[in-house]
């Protein structure tokens, strides 16, 4: 009874439900009267969005509906051919359509002949136009790439890869191929759905050569960890080692592929990769960020209407090497240069003219790009405002080196947006064109890009030590004569007798500061010889607290220096952001925690240290740190990046060298043999982090407590 | 089931001819119950529809669509009697659960509602809901001699005999001697009924009908007595029954029959409240009136040419601590939104024409778009109130808010515009296509008479998307309801006025009259307007520990130097605007005392550029902001508890500043929400320092684009948002009478008194149900109050932004500063990328030299008309005749042989 009734009701509505979908929404829509539903943005080194203005507004919808072709609902890939044709091929009806730059409808390919028969495309999900003005279809459903001339008369038909060597294609292989390009001799690169293997190579003649480009499976250390207790069973129920697949690839002039990896809960960091013809990706990631798309994102875990990070569906090369990719999670536009640098963004998912709802292909049409709505079956034409004009002028008029004009561009682009850090970096390479490296180290400073600041600073460095030669030998000879002059004078108890002179015995407060100083200088001593050092530290009363202290401060405050004065190159801490006191307490916190943990289990143990013994001893053996890293903050900055494993050896060196000392110093305060001491030294570290853990058991319980005590409150006071 | 579709058919039969007799005598069904000079007034009394005629021209303006029967394709049952009702209400339930009622549906049918001729116009009270439900008419056990005389007596005999059919006549008497009792299950037999057993009068029962009979008497005994399972009975819960004849009703009643024994009973006039007395003296368990009854009037009056329509705020009475019978809890049922006159003027499918809404600009809706895959159109007026719940400034899928309490239709050469004269506040404007709900296209106000959020019991006060079922989640309402009227004025168009430039040019007269506007005086150069960003904060460490600290961008120094120069390149007209300029920056201190800050200078600064605006004659605004509070400090004279404004969840309510552009998270910084109840000494206070500065100027931030309630527990302390609104306009008043005001934004209530409007929309929201933006706020303004859109060397649209100046008559607008505008970096100002004065400064004054040249001599003349040419192409036509085309094209076109080339505009003198 239900069911007859049921039957006519449900193919009305479905047929009422076409009917609405075909109609046209967008009809001759001046999208000057809306206001654009998007902001731009760009992220800065300290991963902070940045709001920019707009490079991109949109300026035409194209509605296919409008057009009254038969069945053309769900169009699924969309192509601008060299002449600027743009394709269209659409998933429902199969269909091809192809328009002039104009938008004028040139034509519409339903079918074609093969082999005196009528052949159709049955769901196609790719296009690709080569440079003859071809069409290669990815026809999905037939499980073939098609080869069409532009008026849709038949090339070839390139059906199932048949290898020439056996075991080349996995078992159980399905082929369904979605993506497709080809390079300008005609070699054919296909993406297949589900396939992890990579590209699928043919060559001109439609022979199946192997694959390429295989995206890396590259576990993280956790993974790895996870590997070794994981039964079988468990392995195989976590899908971890599964490698990623390609959403979509574009082919630039050069026969370089350009391929995008959709990320999925997390990040994918390859998510752009650039291909050369034997499948090493070549794309360079020298950014504040990986070409990834959005850094800052909302998780699962937040209320926000998109959540996750940007999913890349579609890829555009346009000149100088940058490249468009469409993120079809939020549906923005991320453009980035030949360096990965990213230049700007825009668009959204939403439901406004001018963002798009299902966006699943994007290319460029000239300066403009074109992006293609598949649920509400339109193309978007954004067109690019002089913002994003004037940073493409910049790169053409540095590529055919003209750096005045570029230094102009670049310096109009930061009028426009004095937060874009990449006009500096612009700024500077022009500058460095024209030898002038002060200025181009200025500019890559204020760009926050260090290694073009690095090359800066070497030509510089030369520069400076070629001009002033003479000057800093001089200089270097008459430091020399210094200190040996007074050493000399040290000698002849030159300085001993100045400080006799003003009788500090006579006055305690210079006695006592005699004292500490004098115990301070002792570490001097201690550094080199632990073993007694530590030993007439202790009993000898050779260090004292005050002096323990005073090192520990200089070890804070040597910290602070480092924080904000090592050479721009090593440091990428932001300086405006400084806070003494947490500098000061990440020093004193792990410290004193030490020193604690250390004295309660050695009470245990029959250690000999009392606490203060401890706290002297851990303090004297800083004192390396103190020692090393001024000069090598000092040094930093006249050091380059290539330079780097020589300060970070001596980095490295420092830390080690206290560590000695503070495994030395327990040793000779507790006078424990090697063994127990190595013991008690682990099973202090283990207690600092049995603390640390409590503490934030400890805060999440009071933290757990009040949110408890805060709903009750809550549901009374709401209730009532 | 054949003789219900039979009948079915029939009545299908009778509304084709009841429709085609309807067509021809189109107003039949309608008495006319008011006139005057102009317009007839009538009402059909069946249903309560209204219907105007205009005396010269007999047009009809109809309250629900006449051809509805003909017409309506998609709507059926109640969809299709919301058509026929005025007034539509919601109210939630105990529960949560939401619940929607129609004057038709839920009162007219239920006859449960009183015309009242009133003079110039007529009053209908509705009673929502049934006072008594069908079945409560009926009584389930009555006693012989009652239903005689008072039921039966009153009936034909054919329902007479209907009647008696559906009760059994009962007695019960001593058990003969020998006689067995009916065994009943459950309970006692012989306890309860002792030596009695129930006689059957009326008929012959079989054994097992009787036995069902009496289960069910003693059943509803049960349920009557309150006992928990059927051997709680007593003997003594039968006694009532011993020896008085009843009748009982029928355990089988075919449920079809029900509708006629309830008409029955109802024609024989035997009400619920004797149905009570019988229930009790049986032990039956009484039927009692719904609490679920809502109260409301609707008035509508002639006002000369117009139709006024009124909702009384003291007609609206919905239950509050009322006594549920059936449960025995203490009910409220928060009404929570009216919708008036959902259906005045719907079109329907065949006509063509447009939707007006005040979206921004303004914008209009295609009749018949066929869109009807998206959501229905509804925004408030005058935006969020922010203190219903947290929420952030800039909402990223809100780019425009409503501004203008008003909306119109035009169906073919008829049409209305509607104007919300008192309640605005409150009102949503909703629009809808036909195709979503039913076949109309309809716009429409609804009005949050109770404002409503849920509030997470989750102790954070986060944002959250409270949408999301895992979430524990309450509604929480507003302590009182909205007791002001709701006043709907409709301005009857047809004709040549009926498009959105008359719209435009009825709401600029009706404004004009009822404010008395005046004219802008022509003072040669059209006014140049600068926004000076005085100083900002950020965060910086100061002596190494991060610290919020001010930082000057222009101070009063540099503001002078800004405007000598503007002077020299022959900017004469110049108005400053100066944000930022008070001790704090641009977020300042609480402003009930106002200071200078120090590191813009100090008094003697700021003195001598007092006297660079006067002696130049040009105007300076310098900038607060009332009713947001950026900073709370221990010894200003905000208070929290007393000053802060509170969300409906009760605690203090506050916004969220940061917008993140990329997550669209909020960030950590917040300001307070100032309660509108305190506008008042916060403005004294203010003046009293602020009049020794003699500025002559004053710019409000927030009081034209932020109207806020203040929902307190305490049911006299509450400040709903109409109230908040009438305290906005009371300063408004104030501070008008002494000082030129710039406002932002611009809601209705601020252009009587305000002389410039900066950041008005000169775009309307990207909806997509949206097909075209107009510049309605435009033409409703030019001539009489200056207004400019977003700063241009800030504006999303900037390339844009120049034409739109052209086309919508607005003045040029840049936010400067004299810093580099790389001191906004790494602080939360940092949206404002292109500051420093010099990066614009030539294009500004390039942009100033061509607009004046066409624009001077316009300031002053009202737009009459704003038409669209061609794709991308618009004139604006001037009451000079002056007409300025804008070709937004890339491309030049041709209109009436003027060239106008690519992005580019041209002026077209009119005839003088």
């Amino acid at each position: 009874m239900h069911k007859v009734k049921m039957g006519p009701r449900l193919i009305f509505f479905i047929s009422l439900l076409i009917i609405l979908f075909t109609l046209p929404l967008f009809a001759e829509i001046d999208t000057t009267n809306f206001k654009v539903p998007y902001k731009s943005y760009t992220f800065d080194f300290w991963d902070e969005p940045m709001p920019a203005p707009q490079p991109y507004l949109p300026d035409k919808i194209i509605q296919f509906s409008a057009l009254g072709i038969d069945g053309f609902s769900s169009p699924r890939d969309l192509y601008v051919s060299k002449d600027n044709r743009i394709y269209v091929v659409d998933g429902s009806s199969g269909k091809i359509v192809a328009f002039d730059q104009e938008w004028n409808l040139l034509n519409v390919i339903e079918s074609f002949e093969n082999e005196g028969e009528v052949d159709k495309l049955s769901s196609p999900n790719g296009i690709f136009v080569d440079h003859e003005g071809n069409i290669y279809v990815a026809d999905t459903g037939n499980k073939r790439v098609v080869h069409l001339r532009p008026d849709g008369e038949l090339i070839k038909i390139i059906g199932y890869p048949e290898p020439e060597v056996e075991g080349i294609l996995p078992e159980n292989f399905d082929y369904k191929p979605v993506k497709v390009a080809a390079d300008i001799s005609g070699r054919l690169y296909v993406l297949s759905e589900d396939t992890y293997e990579g590209i699928l190579q043919f060559d001109r003649v439609g022979q199946f050569q192997g694959f390429i480009g295989a995206p890396m499976v590259k576990p993280s250390l956790w993974d790895r960890f996870w590997k070794w207790f994981a039964t079988e069973e468990q392995k195989s129920r976590r899908a971890y080692f599964l490698p990623t697949e390609y959403s979509n690839i574009d082919i630039d002039e050069r026969g370089f592929i350009y391929a995008t990896i959709p990320s999925g809960d997390r990040v994918e960091d390859d998510a752009v990769r650039k291909l050369n013809p034997s499948g090493g990706d070549v794309l360079r990631r020298n950014g504040f960020h990986r070409p990834v798309g959005d850094i800052d994102y909302p998780t699962i875990w937040e209320d926000a209407n998109i959540t996750g990070p940007s999913t890349f569906v579609d890829i555009a090369v346009q000149d100088y090497d940058i490249y468009n990719v469409l993120d079809r999670n939020r549906g923005r536009v991320f453009t980035y240069d030949n360096n990965g640098y990213l230049l700007y963004t825009f668009g959204y998912r939403l439901e406004k003219y001018g963002a798009m709802v299902s966006p699943v292909a994007l290319d460029t049409l000239g300066d403009h790009i074109l992006i293609l709505d598949n649920r509400h079956n339109i193309i978007v034409v954004y067109r690019p405002t002089d913002y994003a004009h004037s940073i493409l002028a910049a790169f053409e008029y540095h590529y055919k080196g003209d750096y005045d004009k570029s230094t102009e561009m670049w310096e109009k682009v930061l009028r426009y947006n004095t937060n874009n850090d990449l006009a500096y970096t612009g700024l500077g390479r022009a500058a460095m064109r024209l030898d002038d490296f002060a200025t181009a180290m200025e500019y890559f400073k204020l760009g926050n890009n260090r290694d073009d600041y690095s090359d800066a600073l070497s030509y510089y460095r030369k520069e400076v030590i070629g001009d002033n030669f003479n000057k800093i030998v001089s200089i270097i000879v008459l430091i020399v004569i210094l200190i040996m002059v007074l050493k000399r004078l040290r000698k002849k108890g030159v300085f001993a007798r100045i400080i006799e002179r003003t009788r500090w015995q006579e006055k305690p407060i210079l006695v006592k500061i005699k004292s500490v100083y004098d115990s301070i200088k002792y570490s001097r001593h201690l550094i080199f010889h632990p073993f007694d050092g530590f030993w007439d530290l202790k009993h000898e009363n050779r260090g004292s607290l005050p002096g323990a202290i005073v090192i520990l401060i200089l070890v804070c405050l040597t910290y602070v220096f480092t924080r904000q004065y090592t050479g721009f190159i090593f440091n990428a801490n932001d300086l405006t952001e400084l806070n003494i006191v947490a500098e000061f307490l990440s020093v004193l916190v792990p410290f004193l925690l030490w020193c604690l943990v250390n004295w309660s289990l050695t009470t245990l143990v029959e250690g000999k240290g009392t606490f203060k013994d401890i706290f002297i001893a851990t303090a004297y053996a800083l004192t390396p740190i103190i020692i090393l890293y001024i000069p090598l903050t000092i040094v930093s900055n006249f050091m380059i990046a290539e330079e780097g494993a020589f300060f970070y050896f001596f980095l490295s060196l420092a830390a080690i060298w206290a560590a000695f000392l503070v495994y030395f110093g327990i040793m000779v305060t507790h006078r424990f043999e090697g063994g127990k001491n190595f013991l008690t030294i682990v099973l202090t570290i283990a207690g600092m982090l049995f603390v640390v853990f409590i503490g934030i058991l400890f805060f999440n319980l009071a933290e757990q407590f009040y949110t408890f005590v805060n709903e009750i409150y809550l549901e009374i006071v709401y209730r009532l | 089931m054949l003789s219900s579709r039979f009948s079915r058919n029939i009545l299908v039969l009778l509304i084709v001819i009841f429709c085609s007799w309807a067509a021809l005598a189109q107003i039949s069904g309608f008495d006319k119950i008011a006139e005057n000079e102009y317009l007839i007034l009538y009402i059909n009394n069946k249903t309560t529809e209204i219907a105007v005629e205009e005396k010269a021209s007999g047009e009809i303006w109809y309250s629900n669509p006449p051809d509805r029967d003909k017409m309506e394709t998609r709507a059926r049952g109640a969809a299709r009697d919301v058509m026929v009702s005025q007034l539509k209400i919601v109210f939630f339930d105990m529960g949560d659960k939401m619940y929607e009622m129609n004057s038709y549906r839920d009162a007219v049918l239920n006859e449960q509602y009183k015309i009242t001729a009133l003079e110039n116009g007529v009053r209908v009270d509705y009673v929502f809901g049934k006072e008594w439900n069908d079945d409560d008419f009926v009584p389930r056990i009555i006693a012989k001699e009652k239903f005689e005389e008072e039921v039966l007596a009153n009936l034909s005999p054919f329902d007479r005999d209907f009647i008696l059919d559906q009760y059994h006549l009962i007695n019960m008497v001593e058990l003969e001697e020998g006689e067995e009792l009916l065994s009943i299950y459950g309970i006692n037999t012989e306890e309860v009924f002792r030596n009695y057993k129930i006689e059957f009068l009326s008929r012959k029962l079989s054994e097992r009908d009787q036995r069902i009979t009496i289960q069910n008497i003693l059943k509803e005994i049960v349920e009557g007595r309150g006992y928990y399972s059927i051997n709680g009975i007593k003997h003594e819960d039968l006694v009532p029954l011993i020896h008085s004849p009843v009748y009982v009703q029928k355990h089988d009643i075919i449920p079809w029959d029900k509708e006629d024994i309830n008409k029955a009973f109802k024609e024989a006039g035997y009400h619920p409240l004797k149905v009570q007395e019988d229930h009790a003296r049986f032990n039956y368990p009484l039927p009692y009136e719904n609490v679920r009854n809502f109260e409301l009037a609707i008035e509508y009056y002639l006002d000369g040419e117009d139709l006024l329509v009124r909702v009384p705020g003291d007609s609206i009475v919905y239950p509050v601590n009322v006594i549920d019978h059936t449960t025995g809890n203490t009910v409220t049922l928060p009404l929570t939104t009216v919708e008036v006159l959902p259906y005045f003027e719907a079109a329907n499918v065949e006509k063509e024409g447009y939707i007006f809404v005040p979206d921004g600009s303004g914008a209009l809706i295609n009749l018949n778009n066929n869109k009807t895959n998206l959501v229905p159109y509804k925004k408030q007026i005058y935006g969020i109130d922010f203190s219903t719940q947290p929420i952030r400034e800039l909402q990223p899928f809100l780019n425009e808010k409503i501004y203008l309490p008003v909306y119109g239709l035009k169906k073919d050469d008829k049409g209305f515009l509607a104007i919300v004269e008192e309640g605005e506040s409150i009102g949503n404007i909703n629009a809808e296509v036909a195709g979503m709900r039913d076949s109309y296209n309809k716009v429409y106000t609804s009005y949050e008479i109770i404002p409503r959020t849920m509030v997470d019991l989750a102790a954070t006060e986060n944002l959250r998307d409270t949408t999301t079922l895992h979430r524990l989640a309450i509604n929480m309402y507003q302590s009182r309801n909205y007791q002001g009227d709701i006043k709907v004025r409709f301005k009857l168009l047809k004709g040549e006025e009926t498009d959105y430039s008359g719209m435009a040019r009825i709401y600029q007269e009706y404004l004009v009259n009822k404010y008395n506007l005046s004219k802008i005086e022509d003072t040669g150069n059209p006014p140049f307007l600068v926004e000076l960003i005085g100083a900002i904060d950020k965060d910086l460490p100061v002596m190494g520990v991060p610290r919020n600290v001010t930082v000057p961008l222009t101070t009063y120094e540099e503001a002078n130097i800004i405007i000598e120069e503007l002077l020299n390149e022959g900017l004469d007209n110049l108005v400053i605007k100066y944000t930022g300029w008070s001790k704090g920056g641009i977020r300042h201190n609480y402003p009930d005392n106002v200071k200078l800050e120090k590191k813009l200078g100090n008094r003697k600064d700021f003195n001598s550029l007092l006297k660079t605006v006067e002696e130049n004659d040009l105007k300076l605004f310098p900038d607060i902001a009332f009713l947001n509070v950026y900073r709370d400090k221990v010894f200003d004279g905000f208070i929290g508890y007393r000053d802060n404004s509170r969300f409906l969840s009760r605690r203090r309510a506050f916004i969220y500043e940061e917008f993140n552009p990329s997550s669209h998270q909020p960030g950590d910084r917040r300001k307070n929400i100032l309660s509108a109840g305190s506008l008042d000494k916060l403005v004294s206070n203010f003046l009293s320092d602020y009049n020794k500065l003699d500025t002559g100027g004053l710019s409000l931030r927030y009081m034209a684009n932020q109207v806020n309630a203040d929902f307190r527990v305490g049911v006299d302390e509450v400040i709903d948002r109409e109230q908040a609104k009438n305290h906005i306009v009371t300063q408004l008043e104030r501070l008008s009478a002494d000082y030129e005001l710039l406002v932002n934004g611009g809601n209705a209530y601020s252009l009587p008194y305000v002389s410039y409007i900066t950041n008005m929309p000169l775009y309307s929201d990207g909806n997509i149900l949206l097909d075209r933006g107009v510049p309605f706020f435009q033409m409703v303004l030019h001539g009489y109050i200056h207004y400019t859109g977003e700063p241009i060397n800030l504006a999303d649209m900037s390339e844009l932004q120049y034409l739109k100046l052209i086309e919508t008559g607005a003045i040029p607008y840049y936010r400067w500063s004299y810093g580099p505008s790389s001191t906004v970096k790494k602080s939360e100002f940092d949206d404002l990328y292109s500051l420093h004065y010099k990066d614009t400064l030539d294009e500004a004054l390039e942009f100033y030299q061509r607009y004046s040249s066409i624009m001077s001599s316009l300031q002053s003349q009202r737009i009459i008309e704003h038409n669209q040419l061609a794709f991308r192409v618009y004139e604006t036509v001037y009451e000079n005749g002056d007409r300025i085309i804008v070709n937004y094209n890339r491309d030049q076109v041709e209109i009436d042989g003027h060239i106008i080339p690519g992005e580019d505009y041209r002026l077209i003198e009119g005839e003088r």
